[in-house]
Parts: C-alpha cells; sequence; structure tokens
C-alpha cells in the first residue's frame, strides 16, 4: 500500500523533508517513505503523532544501519496508524563521527528501549532521553558490537573465534573454510 | 523401605529372619544410594534448553520417578541443570548461584550451548562453554537435547556419584571419564556399525 | 535510610537509576535473574514502600546472544537456524516471519500448498506457545495442575505432529525461504484432525480448571490494568494489546499468506488486566483450532517447495516483513547489498517492546500481584534480550 499522498502532506509541512528517489532494481517496501533531515526528527515525528491525518499513534520499531563507506549511520523508523491503519518508514541520516539525533521517546514512550538498544550496540546517542544507559551490555564493554568497524577484546569466556577479533578476516575463518559463498546452486529442489 | 531396592546392589548384604529382612551396609554407601536416588535440581532455566529442562519435569518425561524434583533455591539443591547460553552478563550470576549450593554439588551441561557456544560460537557476548566459569560433571550434546537425553545425564550422574565410594577414599571430582555411562553407548554404538 | 540502600546494593546501571530516587521509608528489591517466576533470566529492581511498588526498572541482556551481529555473518538459510532460537516458544512462527523478508527481497511465489502447511504449523505453533503460557501461568498464580494438563500432556502432542513432520521438538528450521522443508508424511492431516477433536473437551477442562477458578479469578481481574492508548503508544502488539480493546491483528488487518481465506475471530478484552489477557489468549487456541481445521479440510495438492535456488542472493535493497506471531508483530528488518548474507538484520520482537509496559503496569501493586503481572505478559527472553 504506497501512499504517495502521505509524503505529499508531509513535505508541504516540511520542505526540507525528501522521498528518497527509487533507484531500479532496489527493493523496498511499499509503504510511504520519508529522508528527514536529522535536526528536524522531532518536529517531523510530533507532526505525524499529532495531526488527525496521519495519526501515527504505533510505534513499531526502530533501528540504525551503519553505512560505513558512506559514512554515515542511517536511523529507520516505521510507524504505525492503529485507527487509519497505514504505516511510514522515516528515515534520518547522521554523520558516523558525530552520531547524535534527538530523542523520539517523549512522543511514543514505547521508543525508550529501542533507542538504548540502539545506543547500546550502535553507539549512537538520543539527546532528551530520560534514562540513556547500556541495556543489553554491561557497563564498561568496550566498543559498540553492531558497528561495523568493531573490534572484539578477547576476555577470559572467548574462544577467539568472535566476529571483529582482530586477525581473523571479516567474514570469519570458519567460514572460509566450510566454503558458503562459492558458487551458485543450480535453482529447484 | 522394601529390599528390593537393593536388590541388584552387591554393596548390601542382606539377612532374612523370620519377621522379616536385615540390610547390612557401610554409611558411605548408603548416603550414597540415598545421594544418588535424590538428586534435586535447582529451578534454573536459561533459554530453549530449559523448555525442554521443563518438559523433562512434566506429565510426559516424570522426572519424579528418578527421585528428580526442582528446587527453587540453590540452598537445596545438588544438581545445576545449566539449561541455556550462558552470556557473559550472566556469568557472574551462573558463578554465585554455584558458590551457593551446597557441597557435594554437581553441574549438568544441557545443550550445544552451554557445552561450547554452540550456534553462537562466535558471538562477541555468549561465554563459550560453561565449563569456562564452573566444573561440569556431565556433558549433554544436542540443541535442544530431548528429556531422554537428559534423562541419560542424570542416570550417568546416578552412575557417577555411585563411583565415589569405589574410589575408597571421598573426593569431590575423581580422575574418571566424566560421562561413563554415555561413552559406553557411544562405544557399543561404534562396535555395532563396525560389526 | 536511602544511604543504607545505596551502601548495601550491588553496582549496576539499573540500581543507579533507580537508588537516586529512594525515599523515606522505602526500600529496593532485586527479582532475578535467577527467579523461578521470571520466565526466564530477567532482572527487575522494585522500588518498595512497604508491600506497595512505587517503581520498577527492567535489566535486560541476561540472554543477549548478539544475534543481529551473528546474522550479518551467515548466509540467509543459517540464519533460519538463529531464528529458532529467538522466540524458543513459537520457532515456527519465527521461522515464518524471518522467510517472509527474505521472500520479499527475493521476490518469490510461495506454492498454495506451502502457505497452507505454514498456516497449520504456525497455528499449532500458536497453540502449543499459549499452552506454555496457561501451565506457567497457572504456576505464578498457584496453581499447578494446568501446567500439567497443558504443558506435559497437551503441548507433547503438537511436539509430536512436529516432530513427525521436521524430526524436532522445539527448533524446527522447517519453513525455508519459498515453502517448507520436506512435505507433510502420509497420514499428518488425518492426526492433527483427530488431535483438534481430541482437544475439544479438554479446551472445557481448561476452563473448569483455571478460568472459573475464584482463586484464580481473584488473583488476576483488575490486576494490572494497560489501557488502550498506553499500549498502542508504547507499540505493545499481540493478545496483550488486544486484551486492551483494540482488535489490532495483522491476520486481519493487513491479511498476508492466505489468511483471507480462513474464517476466524479476533477475541478482544474490555479492561486490559490481567485475566483479559489471559482471556485472549485462551481464547486464541479456540479460533486457532477453527483456523486448523479449515486448513485441514481444504488442504490442497501440489508442491510443497517454490523455485527458489538453494543458495541465493537478493538484489540490493531493504525490507521489513511483519508476521502475527503468539506474542505480537514479530518484524524482521533486512538491509541486503546483493550478497548472500545479508547487511544488516534487526529482528522486532515483540516481547521486547511489550515488556516496556511493566513499569506502568506495576506501579501501585504488591509484590506478590507483580508476578501475575510478569506471567500475564508472556515474554520469552530469547527473544527479548537476542
Amino acid at each position: 500500500m504506497y501512499l504517495p499522498e502521505l509524503c505529499q502532506k508531509v513535505i508541504a509541512k516540511f520542505p526540507d523533508v525528501i522521498v528518497p528517489p527509487l533507484v531500479e532494481k532496489t527493493i523496498r517496501d511499499p509503504e510511504a517513505m520519508v529522508l528527514v533531515p536529522a535536526k528536524n526528527i522531532v518536529p517531523v515525528c510530533r507532526f505525524l503523532r499529532e495531526n488527525d491525518e496521519m495519526a501515527f499513534d504505533l510505534p513499531i520499531q526502530m533501528t540504525a544501519v551503519d553505512y560505513i563507506k558512506e559514512n554515515v549511520f542511517e536511523l529507520v523508523y516505521y510507524l504505525y496508524s492503529s485507527k487509519k491503519k497505514h504505516a511510514i518508514i522515516l528515515k534520518a541520516r547522521i554523520d558516523r563521527a558525530a552520531a547524535t539525533i534527538e530523542s523520539v521517546t517523549p512522543i511514543w514512550s514505547g521508543m525508550d528501549w529501542q533507542e538504548r538498544e540502539v545506543f547500546d550496540l550502535m553507539g549512537i546517542t538520543f539527546t532528551g532521553h530520560p534514562n540513556l544507559k547500556r541495556i543489553m551490555m554491561w557497563d564498561g564493554f568496550p566498543g559498540f558490537p553492531l558497528r561495523k568497524d568493531y573490534v572484539h577484546v578477547t576476555d577470559r569466556y572467548d574462544s577467539g573465534l568472535e566476529i571483529g577479533t582482530p586477525g581473523l578476516d571479516a567474514k570469519g575463518v570458519p567460514f572460509k573454510a566450510l566454503g558458503a559463498t562459492t558458487g551458485e546452486a543450480p535453482s529447484g529442489h | 523401605m522394601s529390599g528390593n531396592a537393593f536388590d541388584s546392589l552387591d554393596k548390601i548384604r542382606q539377612h532374612k529372619f523370620p519377621g522379616g529382612e536385615l540390610i547390612m551396609t557401610s554409611v558411605d554407601f548408603f548416603i550414597d544410594w540415598a545421594r544418588k536416588s535424590s538428586i534435586w535440581p535447582l529451578t534454573f532455566g536459561l533459554a530453549c534448553c530449559a523448555i525442554e529442562m521443563m518438559a523433562a519435569y512434566a506429565s510426559r518425561y516424570d522426572f519424579d520417578r528418578v527421585g528428580v524434583i526442582p528446587r527453587p533455591t540453590p540452598r537445596q539443591a545438588d544438581l545445576m541443570i545449566i539449561a541455556g547460553t550462558v552470556v557473559k552478563k550472566m556469568a557472574p550470576a551462573v558463578e554465585l548461584l554455584y558458590h551457593q549450593m551446597p557441597e557435594p554439588r554437581f553441574v549438568i551441561s544441557m545443550g550445544a550451548c552451554s557445552n561450547c557456544g554452540g550456534p553462537y560460537y562466535d558471538s562477541y557476548s555468549v561465554a563459550k562453554g560453561v565449563d569456562k566459569l564452573i566444573p561440569v560433571d556431565i556433558y549433554v550434546p544436542g540443541c535442544p537435547p530431548r528429556p531422554e537425553a537428559l534423562h541419560t545425564a542424570i542416570v550417568a550422574l546416578q552412575d557417577k556419584i555411585d563411583k565415589y565410594w569405589d574410589a575408597g577414599k571421598r573426593v569431590l571430582r575423581p580422575e574418571m571419564p566424566t560421562n561413563q555411562v554415555l561413552r559406553e553407548i557411544n562405544d557399543a554404538a561404534i562396535t555395532a556399525r563396525k560389526s | 535510610m536511602a544511604t543504607d540502600v545505596k551502601s548495601n546494593v550491588s553496582k549496576g546501571p539499573v540500581f543507579e537509576t533507580l537508588i537516586e530516587k529512594v525515599g523515606e521509608n522505602e526500600m529496593l528489591l532485586n527479582l532475578g535473574p535467577q527467579h523461578p517466576s521470571t520466565h526466564g533470566v530477567l532482572r527487575v529492581v522494585l522500588k518498595l514502600d512497604g508491600e506497595v511498588i512505587t517503581d520498577a526498572e527492567c535489566d535486560l541482556g541476561y540472554l543477549h546472544r548478539g544475534v543481529e551481529k551473528l546474522c550479518e555473518n551467515r548466509t540467509y538459510p543459517m540464519i533460519i537456524v538463529l531464528s529458532d532460537r529467538d522466540d524458543y516458544l513459537s520457532a515456527m512462527n519465527n521461522n515464518w516471519g524471518f522467510c517472509l523478508a527474505v521472500e520479499k527481497l527475493l521476490k518469490t511465489e510461495i506454492p498454495v500448498r506451502a502457505d497452507y502447511i505454514r498456516i497449520l504449523v504456525g497455528e499449532l505453533n500458536r497453540i502449543a506457545s499459549h499452552m506454555v503460557f496457561y501451565g506457567t501461568f497457572g504456576i505464578d498464580i498457584g496453581a499447578f495442575t494446568p501446567f500439567l494438563h497443558a504443558f506435559g500432556r497437551d503441548r507433547e502432542e503438537i511436539l509430536d505432529l512436529f516432530e513427525e513432520i521436521c524430526g524436532a521438538r522445539i527448533t524446527y528450521n522447517y519453513v525455508r525461504v519459498g515453502g517448507v522443508m520436506l512435505d507433510v508424511p502420509e497420514g499428518w492431516i488425518g492426526r492433527v484432525q483427530a488431535f483438534c477433536e481430541r482437544m475439544k473437551p479438554r479446551l472445557v477442562e481448561y476452563d473448569k480448571l483455571l478460568t472459573y477458578n475464584p482463586i484464580f479469578m481473584d488473583r488476576t481481574i483488575g490486576v494490572g490494568k494497560l489501557s488502550a492508548e498506553k499500549a498502542i503508544e508504547i507499540g505493545v502488539t499481540g493478545p496483550a494489546l488486544r486484551a486492551s480493546g483494540p482488535t489490532l491483528d495483522l491476520r486481519k488487518d493487513h491479511p498476508y499468506s492466505l489468511y483471507s481465506n480462513f474464517k476466524f475471530d479476533v477475541p478482544t478484552g474490555k479492561n486490559g488486566d490481567c485475566y483479559d489477557r489471559y482471556m485472549v489468549r485462551r481464547q486464541e487456541m479456540t479460533e486457532s483450532f477453527r483456523i486448523i481445521e479449515q486448513a485441514c479440510a481444504t488442504f490442497p495438492d501440489g508442491p510443497f517447495m517454490g523455485k527458489v535456488g538453494k543458495v541465493y542472493r537478493p538484489g540490493i535493497g531493504e525490507v521489513y516483513a511483519q508476521h502475527e506471531g503468539p506474542r505480537g508483530w514479530l518484524g524482521y528488518y533486512i538491509v541486503s547489498d546483493g550478497t548472500d548474507r545479508p547487511y544488516r538484520l534487526h529482528i522486532r520482537p515483540p516481547s521486547f517492546v511489550n515488556l516496556q509496559s511493566l513499569k506502568e503496569l506495576v506501579k501501585g501493586w504488591k509484590i506478590a500481584d507483580v508476578i501475575a503481572i510478569l506471567g500475564s505478559l508472556d515474554f520469552v527472553l530469547g527473544e527479548v534480550d537476542r
């Protein structure tokens, strides 16, 4: 259910919001998708939540993707409206060096733990979050595991095969040995 | 207590009297017999294997019949079944619970995760085997192991408790194969395959 | 008082959060991570005034296995194995949810028979999962018999059916991208139908044992109320949301697979208390049996696997696919860079989001009620922590 009119309404209100251009052969969800400038994320979210035509009251999920080649983190918000039964995807891009964005927890309290998880595992700071502490890992855990350049520090519980251990190849030695990526099998079973 | 429970055991002398039976044995043996017949595990589930452990306590597999009754506190438990993935954040709690159990205490490592990390062998947050924290008596393979496999482990543990007496002195972890019964089954299977 | 607490408790971010707020005549109580009633390794720190809870904070991560990172290092078929172990009470539904996402990436067509098998095993697993809830919730409240009936007897029969089709009891790896692993064996549909028939009187028995048990009703009615607005704002989905009133069910609202072909109702509650959350799950079992009976009656012939290679490389792109699991909306967000492994995979676990409501629910209730509220949320820690 692709809803371009939803995007149009958001753009009419916030001119610096753009719809990501549809690249040929790229797969994407059919839902409306807008790219929001990081500094505008809270006003846009507030608009989506409070506007009667939008009424996005249910935060489905939020997460972040580490595009290390472009040197950005992309935050992805999936919102749903329980009244209108439509969904929208928000995206915001922030620089990897200054990984900070404003928290949307005051708008949907359900984003609380999800933002904490992104903070914990991806190392993105959410300003204005009421309780921004590590949620999965313990305090003092070195690094942010979901980053692509994560370096694992071996401790006494480890076997030395961990992803990100220095000296191991990027995909991990065991998989190379299995030959998981070699060749394409014929289709059909 | 009827004499039948001891019939198969050679450490027992049974004397028949006109009014009943008299049993003579050593206190060591008797305590071991009592100990192995009432192994009380700690109610301690970590992950998927905990569901199979619960199934083992429930009606169909009914571990009560081998004297295995789960206890909610480590102070009353003899056995700790590590049922699931031990992650590094949980590791201090596992160690603490182990040390809260009274001696003699036994540990069964249930499933691939607690044996060696299993499907999470390359994870940044999983301890690769519970034997990196606490000594393990029996390893049960499987992901998760079936309740029957856990039953075999309990029988193997009973066998191990029995062997304490054989050693002639009380040592907590005697030099012997940790999973005697499992090994015997394995050997028998290999012999059967060869023939 | 507050200073005493500070010196006695162990260090940890959760304690630090609450200690700042500990007032006169208040204390902190640690629940878990090893506690017989937390359904896994959840740690909750309660702030108490006497026996009344004034605040609560969850400490997660005691089962954080780093699945999302591992998925970046595994090929797509290998991830199905990991998805089994996320929500280990309904592994079929996890497989299905992940396969939906990959199929969206690959734009694969699924044979009708495969969809029927998926609905059958998905609904059977939903029932099995609700049976675990039924049994353990009974134990939390103080009734042991329901556990032996639901968990020990009836759930084992479902596991027997699963064992026939894939050989595993808990972690199935059965639903594959493009279809299912194997066709159902000869006579399996008949055995499912026989099981449905056997279960009909047993469901009545379930009601006698627990649903209309006066002690159970006293312990759960009115306890831990969650309003519909609050639930939606938190993002609570599944039975926990429907107990508060909204009829939000992906199977009805955005039908995927072949759910639009089946007749079933979406049970809802009114008050959003523990009893309603229990009741919704109890009624969902009946509805799932309805779906299974319809699927068995119209079970089609045909292939069970679509045309998907053993190694596949989806195109560049990203998708998010949702699926109505037994605990709510289970979503998989996959970013593909054109290789045989996902560039990024994020799981939207229903339990994780639902558990956020705990803080709201327990305020003002006593410690014994916390156990009832925890049980009624029916979360799986494997999924919460991943």
